[in-house]
């Protein structure tokens, strides 16, 4: 126990995989995936004492991956940084495994045409497998709100990966929205 | 409840019913179960969220992850709480460690006996590490990676295959394992595979007799060479037969 509330063992067994996941689709890198992930786990060490109950943890565990996300890709975007680029080196995992795991990477790219404001939930639903509560929790938003976001953005997932799948471009017709920040 | 608000609700919820219990969604899907063309419509939609959760799950952390991050636990569970510093550095040690391990440079002491095991573990781990290890230099010319290795001080591969000199490179690396400089090239086949070269001292692996055949493991095709007080490493996710050809060359 490293909190009150939290239990660093069964905290890793029960969130790792669908953190590790979520910080894939935002990365696509599975170095950097990876860093995130741990870097997740290591401010848990530090700020477990903030966490009052033991559900609110996942939510906690994704708010966190995605503000160092944010944090990292505004550093990088003061300081760019020439990296070592898929396209020149081995596939992701992902992308190696045959036609099923083609089919995520198809997903990821699907996901990552969905306009910004409905993606992140998206993400955090089906890559995170967060509840629409926690989603609420983790994007501080009212849950009618993620409710919203998840049914236009499951249409527009739906229509991007017709598009990606046959070709043919999508038209879909969306509620004009304000305009948003540009990361996620 | 209209047929378009309850379609709302309804995208929120989960496709292995883990929100079965919830209130929230009592209403929608019992109008659900009594309106045919919203039946229709929700079926449809738990199939569509069911194939992307399928798909995605075949998005995998490694294994190892989860080792690192639970030993970390361990570590901390292991230790009295201490006064100074504060308890997370000892988590922060392990996970960077265990970052390494992960993603990065090679190497920890371990037994002279295994040398070679390990050495081919660790080096494994480090080519398999996504999308590639981290190269100090990025560059298609094989005698700039030369270059960058003789600067760095880093063992250069005494005898190259002849179709390897012809080839493009991806770029190279020097970096220590158990204290000895050891260099990495990756080389670029024309079909966008990769053969990695990892030389390093004899010493290095001392007591260890090198295997004289071709080995697989874990989808790479790999093979060892000996010159000139080095020993040459190759690895590559290519087929064998090509990897062959190439080493034969």
């Amino acid at each position: 126990m490293i909190g009150q509330t939290v239990n660093l063992e069964a905290a890793v067994a029960s969130f790792y995989q669908p953190l590790y996941r979520f910080a894939y689709s935002l990365t696509r890198n599975e170095a950097e995936a990876l860093d995130l992930t741990q870097q997740t786990f290591l401010i848990l060490t530090q700020h477990a004492d903030q966490i009052r109950a033991q559900e609110k943890l996942k939510s906690w565990l994704f708010t966190t991956l995605r503000r160092e996300f944010l944090r990292i890709a505004r550093r990088q975007s003061s300081y760019p940084e020439v990296e070592f680029h898929a396209g020149q080196h081995d596939a992701p995992s992902a992308e190696r495994a045959g036609d099923t795991a083609a089919d995520a990477h198809t997903i990821l790219e699907a996901l990552d045409q969905v306009e910004e404001v409905y993606r992140v939930a998206l993400k955090l639903f089906y890559l995170g497998e967060l509840s629409y509560r926690e989603i609420a929790d983790t994007l501080e938003v009212p849950v009618g709100t993620v409710m919203s976001r998840l049914s236009r953005g499951k249409e527009q997932l739906r229509a991007k990966l017709a598009s990606l799948e046959t070709g043919v471009d999508p038209k879909i017709i969306t509620m004009p929205q304000r305009k948003r920040r540009s990361h996620e | 409840m209209n047929n378009e608000t309850a379609k709302v609700i309804l995208s929120a919820y989960r496709h292995d019913g883990a929100d079965a219990q919830d209130p929230l969604f009592t209403d929608a899907l019992q109008q659900a179960r009594l309106d045919p063309e919203l039946g229709k419509w929700f079926e449809e939609q738990r199939a569509f969220d069911h194939r992307i959760f399928q798909a995605v799950q075949r998005i995998e952390a490694p294994t190892s992850l989860k080792e690192v991050l639970t030993a970390a636990g361990q570590g901390l569970k292991a230790r009295p709480r201490p006064r100074s510093p504060v308890p997370w550095l000892a988590l922060a040690a392990v996970l960077v460690v265990g970052g390494l391990l992960l993603v990065g440079p090679l190497g920890v002491n371990r037994s002279r006996n295994d040398s070679l095991a390990v050495f081919q573990t660790d080096a494994l781990a480090m080519l398999s590490g996504q999308p590639g290890p981290k190269l100090d230099l990025v560059t298609p010319s094989l005698p700039a990676t030369q270059a960058y290795i003789a600067g760095k001080k880093g063992p250069l591969a005494p005898a190259l295959p002849a179709t390897l000199k012809e080839m493009n490179t991806a770029g190279c690396l020097v970096t220590e394992w158990h204290h000895y400089r050891i260099s990495v090239t990756c080389f670029l086949m024309p079909d966008g595979q990769l053969v990695h070269l990892v030389v390093l001292p004899r010493d290095a692996l001392a007591g260890a007799s090198l295997p004289g055949s071709f080995q697989t493991a874990d989808g790479w095709r790999m093979a060892y060479r000996e010159r000139g007080g080095m020993v040459m490493f190759w690895a590559t996710r290519a087929p064998m037969n090509e990897f062959r050809t190439l080493l034969q060359s």
